[in-house]
């Protein structure tokens, strides 16, 4: 029997209630001992309360958010209650999910360097650490450069080094993995297991590669925590089936195009695009032809910062182009104003988009600019609520988790009705049946849905055809019968 | 895509020591502060100005004064209403209501208004934010409140990014063309909601950004070390003189000046 890092006795938590929005309680008697050394796996829904846990352990809630708190955590054997957490930071280390809260300096050095200064380390010391761990994440090269200018992904990888470089006693990352790319997954998740640490990972999505690494598996559902062992693999596998975390079979809606269909509808056409931004020289997006059909699936992968996202700004018009041309399906050159409304784009990071006191307010602001009367627009809403598994109206719309402002995000433009949508990154955060319900609500036979993402395996069971992008460029177009065998995809793109 | 402050190169201003550029930008501002004529504080700003050019871009320039041009211009027409001595240049109904040397004050009080905003923006293009905070340390700053002013100097480009997100945000939802839509009232009424949304958003940053501070340990008890340092002082010799040589030169001129103006008192 191994030693216990971390344990939870009776736990239960709920945030402080709002007018006219009374919290739940977020964890009922929860109960956790986590032995050191161990990997473990926590998979819960949306809105489950994982981000709040993770903070809880680092004692960082209801230190700064209020809360009722009751029961007793202790990691490796101190009790949080009577510690501050920068007293714990050689004890227990945390990645958040969202890398624009955490990331405040100017160099990507200096972000990891941070936390070992604060240590009293000294500056050779922490030139070897801050080096090493870049190394690690597989960002060596990175070292001046301002996180700013980094992908999600990158950022993410550049918490990771942070996190490595102080080397806690027990690693929390809190939806980490789902951004990066599927061979980093790898590496990074080898580097974590190989240092023999006490790892808890947080997630919404499971990732098959968890089962590789894993000594225990946890489901965080309707305030409670249930544990499998290794053993209990396969009742664990049924268990995120019954709680709906992985969905029987993905139901990819019926697609008129299917990716090569030439008589389809083009609802957008691009030839010799060329971006670069103004201050960023060393990066260009160069694509020399690429459409957009009604009806069509597209899937748009590539490692981070592969210009993915640029790219997606650039259809919706969000970033002007220097060269090359946009057209319509008439062939008329489409402005970036008229592509603003012609393309629904869910941004990577939610919180850039829901800036609305209430749930409510978020979906009927748009349906405000459409003219769209009041009763039509109550109804709207309610619709939207109920097809999205949205609080409700009246929710606090900064309250609620990434994933549900990822869902909200969705249903904003399921609302306005877009030719185009794209959803960048779109499964972080959200477990695979919540994607999957995402993109059937918000497919239909005149919309062309883009979906960026690092998950290989839910894509190839939902696009009509996939875009692997490489350094600003479209590297190459696969169509159905290409992606049938994952495998064989896997190490093309590899 | 979130500007930063600072513009990165590798110019004589870029590479020169941040202490003794921050004794300089002192000195500018001293200087711009000296009661001497209009065309002679004019001169040194168009020298600030050219320096700035030549080493962040004419962008940055244009930027900075674009930035203070509602103030420079409040300034240059109020000014004149409060200074009414000296010789009339417009007249009302018999009551002098500007004056030559009223004139020239509000030309002043612009003219170094947007002199210290050229040095400052100079400063702030070519000195990184790391070596900004080694050198208010240097100088005897805490280093907490070296961080406070390292942390604004990243918020507010991120402040302006975030302003642009929830603008971009408002654009993806609208259903018409407003780009050809005129009129002040119809602007401010649409930009208060997306002011809203960034307060909103900064406000939430408050707690988040006190959060990662602790968990990267700020607030312990232990002597904090430095990852990065400043050369001793051995090593920046030229730097130094550099200093000197610059600071001769501002009392040479001043000193030029005022012999000039005495002598076309006398005449």
């Amino acid at each position: 029997m191994r030693e216990t890092a971390l344990s939870v006795h009776n736990l239960y938590f709920k945030y402080p209630d709002y007018p006219d929005f009374s919290s739940r309680i977020l964890f009922d008697s929860i109960n956790l001992e986590v032995e050191r050394g161990s990997l473990s796996v926590l998979i819960g829904r949306p809105d489950s309360g994982k981000t709040t846990l993770s903070r809880i352990l680092g004692g960082l809630i209801p230190r700064f958010t209020g809360g009722e708190l009751r029961g007793e955590i202790s990691v490796n054997g101190k009790n949080i209650a009577d510690y501050k957490p920068y007293d714990l930071i050689k004890d227990i280390g945390l990645v958040f999910q969202n890398p624009e809260e955490e990331i405040f300096t100017t160099r990507c050095d200096t972000e990891i360097a941070f936390a070992l200064e604060s240590l009293g380390m000294a500056g050779e010391e922490i030139a070897e650490k801050v080096e090493n761990s870049l190394s690690a994440v597989g960002m060596r090269n990175y070292k001046e450069k301002n996180p700013v200018y980094l992908s999600g992904g990158e950022k993410k990888k550049l918490l990771m080094a942070s996190l490595f470089a102080v080397d806690p006693d027990i690693w929390v990352f809190d939806e980490v993995f789902e951004e990066l790319d599927p061979w980093i997954r790898k590496i990074v998740l080898s580097y974590v297991a190989e240092k023999k640490k006490t790892v808890i990972i947080l997630t919404s999505k499971w990732l098959d590669i968890y089962g590789e690494f894993a000594d225990r598996l946890l489901i965080l559902e309707s305030a409670k925590l249930h544990c499998f062992t290794g053993d209990e693999y396969a009742g664990f596998s049924e268990a995120i089936r019954l709680y709906g975390l992985v969905p029987e079979k993905i139901k990819k809606p019926v697609s008129v195009s299917g990716g090569r269909n030439k008589n389809a509808d083009t609802l957008l056409k691009i030839r010799e695009l060329r971006f670069s931004y103004d201050n960023k020289d060393d990066f260009t997006v160069e694509i020399d032809s690429f459409k957009l059909v009604k009806g069509e699936i597209t899937g748009l992968i590539g490692r981070n910062g592969s210009g993915k996202s640029t790219f997606a700004k650039i259809i919706c018009g969000l970033l002007n182009h220097n060269n090359g041309i946009i057209t319509g399906k008439t062939g008329t050159p489409l402005s970036p104003e008229y592509l603003n409304r012609l393309v629904g784009y869910l941004f990577q990071n939610p919180d850039f988009q829901i800036f609305l006191p209430t749930v409510g307010e978020e979906l009927k602001i748009g349906l405000k600019y459409l003219g769209k009367p009041v009763h039509e627009m109550d109804d709207a809403v309610s619709e939207a609520i109920r097809l999205f598994d949205l609080p409700e109206a009246s929710a606090p719309a900064s309250l609620i988790s990434y994933g549900t402002k990822r869902k909200l995000q969705a249903a904003i433009y399921y609302l306005l009705h877009r030719s185009i949508i794209i959803l960048d990154e779109a499964d972080s955060g959200l477990s695979i049946s919540d994607l999957v319900s995402l993109v059937n609500n918000l497919y239909s036979e005149d919309t062309a849905l883009v979906v960026i993402t690092h998950d290989l395996d839910t894509i190839t069971r939902l696009a009509d055809r996939i875009i692997f992008m490489e350094k600003g460029k479209i590297n190459r177009i696969y169509y159905q019968d290409e992606f049938t065998d994952l495998n064989k995809f896997r190490s093309s793109i590899r | 895509m979130f500007e930063d402050i600072y513009y990165p190169g590798n110019s004589i201003i870029h590479r020169y020591d941040p202490r003794m550029k921050l004794i300089v930008l002192i000195e500018c501002v001293v200087l711009f502060f000296f009661h001497i004529p209009v065309i002679c504080l004019s001169l040194y700003l168009v020298l600030i100005m050219v320096v700035l050019v030549f080493t962040a871009g004419l962008d940055s320039l244009l930027k900075a004064i674009k930035a203070v041009l509602p103030l420079l211009i409040l300034v240059i027409f109020i000014t004149p209403l409060f200074n009414r001595n000296g010789v009339p240049v417009i007249e009302i109904f018999g009551r002098t209501v500007v004056t030559v040397s009223g004139i020239l004050d509000g030309l002043r009080l612009a003219v170094r208004f947007a002199g210290i905003t050229v040095a400052f923006t100079l400063y702030f293009k070519t000195t990184n934010p790391e070596s900004m905070v080694l050198t208010l340390r240097w100088f005897g700053i805490s280093f907490n409140l070296s961080l406070i002013i390292t942390i604004s100097m990243r918020y507010i480009p991120y402040i302006m990014g975030v302003y642009r997100n929830v603008v971009d945000a408002h654009k993806l939802r609208k259903c018409c063309d407003e780009s050809r839509v005129k009129g002040f009232v119809y602007k401010v009424k649409n930009l208060s909601p997306v002011l809203i949304s960034v307060l909103i958003h900064s406000i939430k940053k408050i707690p988040v950004l006190a959060m990662v501070l602790e968990k990267k340990g700020l607030g312990r008890h232990n002597k904090r070390t430095s990852y990065l340092e400043l050369k001793k002082l051995k090593y920046i010799f030229p730097d130094i003189l550099i200093l000197l040589a610059i600071t001769a030169v501002i009392f040479l001129s001043l000193f030029i000046m005022d012999l000039g103006i005495n002598f076309l008192n006398v005449l």
